[in-house]
């Protein structure tokens, strides 16, 4: 079933073209990696995806509607969770506090001023942490936290909305292979479990083959090839602009 | 109304924006490189105006004449830059990089020290300067009488606009200008003397701004108030035009100028208004002004300033709040009546600065204009008492509604922007209400205010009102502080943290903003209501720039980070007022000092330092 379906996507920053046409569908269960050199328009098409950025032309489909140019927040309680490439959390709160915010703020509770929020979603918040693998630093402030766990509370604040279609922009950029593979791992069967559509970017070309059901390879603003990970691997065209440069991490970005 | 009449307020209007125009391009261009609001540039304005009426004359003794006119008034535009280089080098130097709130506020302590300075040397009596040899008084145009220095500021302004042209242009001093005012982090990557660059920068400003001081002695005095009134204009114009950027001033300067020349023939009263009201549109529909462009490091660049985590209370935090409670409800047992009457002040500013702190260490909105609540709290309450003839009681019940609506009125404004341009526009708000207040002489009382806004009878004895406030104002910082525990707390820290964040996981930051600022007001309101009946009469100052000031102090005094620094902070600046203010006559130039010592040395508060230090002391007891 197609989650996420994307038409003729384009924006252009000052006459940058850095998104243009772009068209993609992602299905429910499904991992599609959106891979390409740095500048590509990977995260723009991103934040046009998520509303951060209003598309110039363009229809972005969640299943069926169009959410083109909705604000993020609108988007967000149709279903779409996302993480950004640079980590974006309420660094004065405690890691718990950020899932607790996240979710109080899903079930339109922001505007409560009476009970505090400390009791409030505990269990549920104190669940997502387990699951990304933070949970013993519950109560440690974000700000105070290794990067690498701070892309694991990314994670939990985009599963906090319950979404059916998960954005991830570079969400292992900055983390050990290790780690890497685990939090990706994390992200597959989470997918697979709930039955989430994945679309996500990644420097790491051996994770994008080993967890990718599919594969998009953007340059230059434009989607240059697409297929199973087997077939973009073979394609002349992505090796020259993208693999070829180098076999480990072309256009690595820290 | 006459072609010819209205030729001739065109010339007025000219004249006024030229002059307004020459001490705008100076913050202007000083904020496009340092990205530093200097507060203090009203004050190098006024200092120019008062060395030229002491430069002029004396030359003119000399040789009467034009000239000798001009070089006076350029002597002292050339001290007021030196003394601009002096306050980069002691102070602006050391706070490029703090947070906005703290760069305010010290240039506001400069403007304070000047104050005094101003009146020490020069005395507080108006005087006014020669007039402009050579320049006739009037001259006929159309019919019309058109004041012949009129004619020469609407040259000069131009003149200006073209010489500075040249400077951006034609020197390496104006490339580095306009490559810094572009993107600030390119000129540390050139390699450039940045230090060199600012102190040049602050030199030209502040000569820009001693022009503009010494080019009006021969139609306005210099006076001691004139560096408040010149420099909400010159913020204004700033602003419209979009800030850094020069040729944007000369064109909201003409905006302005011509607004106020036509605006005050068809509503006499509204010319400050109407600055304001141009100022609150244009940032509406063009959030960076006529010609400034949005700036990506800007709010970006400062860390979370403000509170950083919440815990509930601790047992010593409980035990002080418990101590605290007692000594305040037992009070009137045994306090005389004067300390009574400081504890109910203190009470009202120390609500005020609490529900600021919501807005600044909470939501991360850093209000220059804070008073305004306090003041439309404590007029309503004044008005409905004295002009409607309601109780006390239903009017203190109307006090923090009404300041809550026109907070939440304004506040949607506001909450669109972010940083320096959301000070600016609260400021804004601030002084508009201000000038409605004191320009609305029939219903205000003007500059005088209302008297006769006494409690009813049952409240009349300062011990029971002092039980009224007591009450009234404890509850309403748990109230407040409540609402920082619970989700709308978080969720307005949140938005402060991360917009980005904020918006993705659904939280609607505006409304939220919103909600913060409708609340804060209504608490502020409740305490202006509150201080009007304590006081018995309702007047301007209860509004004013000072008044602002005085609650980012007590915020920046106790501290940001802490929920309860504000309330340490009213009292200690209210005791201090009350003890040291008739001892010396020099109460400003301490308050002022305080604040820059503040913000160079301790910018954690009293509180926020205490925290501190209890902290460390307790990692240190940790085997
Ligand atoms: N806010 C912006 N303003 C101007 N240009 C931008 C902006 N965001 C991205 N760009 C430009 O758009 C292009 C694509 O950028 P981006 O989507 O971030 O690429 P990627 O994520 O693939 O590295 C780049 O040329 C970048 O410089
Ligand atoms: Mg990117």
């Amino acid at each position: 079933m197609t989650v996420l379906a994307v038409e003729g996507l384009s924006k252009s920053f000052d006459g940058v073209r850095a998104a243009q046409n772009v068209g993609f569908t992602v299905n429910a269960g499904e991992l599609v990696a959106l891979i390409g050199p740095n500048g590509a328009g990977k995260s723009t098409t991103f934040n046009m995806v998520g509303g951060q950025l209003k598309p110039d032309s363009g229809r972005i489909l969640l299943d069926g509607n169009d959410i083109a140019g909705l604000s993020p927040r609108l988007i967000l309680r149709r279903g779409v969770g996302r993480t950004f490439q640079i980590a974006q959390s309420f660094l004065s709160m405690t890691v718990i506090e950020n899932v607790q915010l996240a979710i109080a703020a899903r079930e339109r509770e922001t505007m409560r001023m009476g009970a505090p929020l400390r009791g409030l979603h505990a269990d549920e918040a104190q669940t997502l942490l387990d699951k990304v693998g933070v949970a013993d630093q519950a109560e440690t402030l974000v700000a105070h936290l290794a990067y690498a766990d701070i892309k694991r509370v990314e994670f939990a604040l985009a599963l906090a909305a319950r979404p059916r279609m998960l954005l991830m922009d570079e969400p292992t950029a900055g983390m050990a292979p290790a780690e890497r593979k685990s939090l990706m791992t994390l992200v597959a069967t989470t997918a697979k479990t709930n039955g989430a559509a994945v679309l996500f970017t990644e420097h790491d070309v051996a994770s994008v083959f080993a967890h990718a059901d599919r594969v998009l390879v953007m340059a230059r603003g434009e989607i240059i090839a697409r297929g199973a990970p087997d077939e973009v691997r073979a394609d002349p065209l992505v090796r020259e602009v993208y693999l070829g440069r180098s076999a480990g991490t072309p256009g690595g970005q820290r | 109304m006459d072609a010819s009449f209205l030729v001739a307020q065109l010339l007025t209007g000219l004249a006024s924006a030229s002059s307004l125009f020459i001490t705008a391009s100076g913050l202007t261009l000083v904020f496009g490189v340092t990205r530093i609001v200097n507060f203090a540039h009203g004050s190098l304005f006024m200092l120019g105006a008062y060395l030229a009426v002491t430069i002029v004359p004396r030359l003119l003794d000399l040789h009467y004449s034009l000239p000798m006119f001009a070089l006076g008034a350029l002597a002292a535009a050339l001290i007021v830059g030196l003394i601009g280089v002096a306050i980069e080098l002691i102070l602006l130097r050391r706070i490029y990089r703090a947070p906005e709130i703290f760069q305010l506020l010290a240039t506001f302590g400069v403007v304070l020290v000047v104050q005094d300075l101003v009146i020490r040397i020069w005395g507080p009596l108006d005087i006014l300067g020669p007039r402009a040899p050579g320049v006739p008084r009037s001259v006929e145009i159309l019919g019309q009488r058109i004041s012949g220095y009129d004619l020469v500021l609407i040259a000069v302004g131009p003149t200006i606009l073209g010489l500075l042209w040249l400077l951006m242009r034609r020197t390496r001093f104006g490339v580095l200008v306009r490559a810094a005012t572009q993107d600030r982090e390119m000129v540390g990557a050139l390699g450039v003397d940045q230090a060199k660059l600012f102190t040049a920068t602050l030199f030209v400003g502040s000569f820009l701004a001693g022009l503009g001081g010494a080019l009006q002695i021969p139609f306005k005095p210099a006076q001691p108030a004139m560096d408040i009134a010149i420099i909400s204009e010159t913020f204004v114009v700033t602003v419209v035009g979009g800030m850094g950027s020069i040729p944007g001033a000369f064109l909201a300067a003409i905006a302005i100028g011509l607004l106020q020349a036509f605006g005050a023939l068809i509503i006499p009263e509204s010319t400050l208004v109407m600055a304001f009201l141009l100022m609150a549109v244009v940032l509406v529909v063009r959030p960076w002004g006529f010609l400034g462009k949005p700036d990506a490091h800007l709010g970006a660049r400062t860390a979370i300033e403000g509170v950083k985590s919440l815990t509930p209370l601790d047992a010593t935090g409980k035990a002080v709040v418990a101590i605290a409670l007692v000594a305040g409800a037992t009070l009137p047992l045994w306090s005389d009546a004067y300390g009574l009457k400081v504890a109910i002040e203190t009470l009202c500013f120390a609500l005020a600065a609490f529900a600021l702190n919501l807005l600044i260490g909470v939501g991360g909105m850093v209000s220059f204009g804070h008073a305004a609540w306090f003041g439309v709290g404590a007029y309503a309450a004044g008005l409905l008492t004295v002009k409607l003839g309601l109780h006390m009681a239903p009017a203190l019940i109307a006090a923090p509604l009404i300041a809550g609506a026109v907070a939440a009125f304004i506040g949607y404004f506001i909450v669109r922007l972010s940083g320096i341009y959301l000070a600016m526009l609260t400021l804004a708000a601030a002084q508009l209400i201000y000038a409605l207040c004191f320009q609305w002489v029939a219903v205000t009382g003007g500059d005088n205010g209302v008297v006769g806004v006494w409690p009813a009878e049952w409240a009349a004895a300062r011990a029971v009102y002092y039980g009224l406030t007591f009450l009234l104002c404890v509850a309403a910082i748990w109230l407040l502080r409540r609402a920082i525990h619970a989700p709308f707390g978080y969720a307005l820290r949140g938005a402060r943290d991360s917009h980005l964040r904020a918006e993705a996981v659904g939280i609607d930051v505006k409304g939220q903003r919103l909600a913060a600022f409708a609340l804060a007001g209504a608490a502020t309101g409740l305490a202006g209501g509150l201080y009007a009946f304590s006081k018995g009469s309702i007047d301007p100052t209860l509004l004013s720039i000072p008044m602002s000031i005085d609650f980012l102090a007590m915020v920046l005094i106790g501290g940001v980070q802490t929920l309860f620094g504000p309330v340490i902070g009213a009292g200690l600046l209210h005791a201090a007022k009350d003890f040291i203010m008739p001892l010396t006559d020099l109460w400003r130039t301490w308050l002022g000092l305080t604040i820059v010592a503040l913000v160079l040395a301790f910018p954690q508060g009293v509180l926020g330092g205490l925290a501190q230090w209890r902290a460390r002391f307790a990692r240190s007891r940790k085997p």
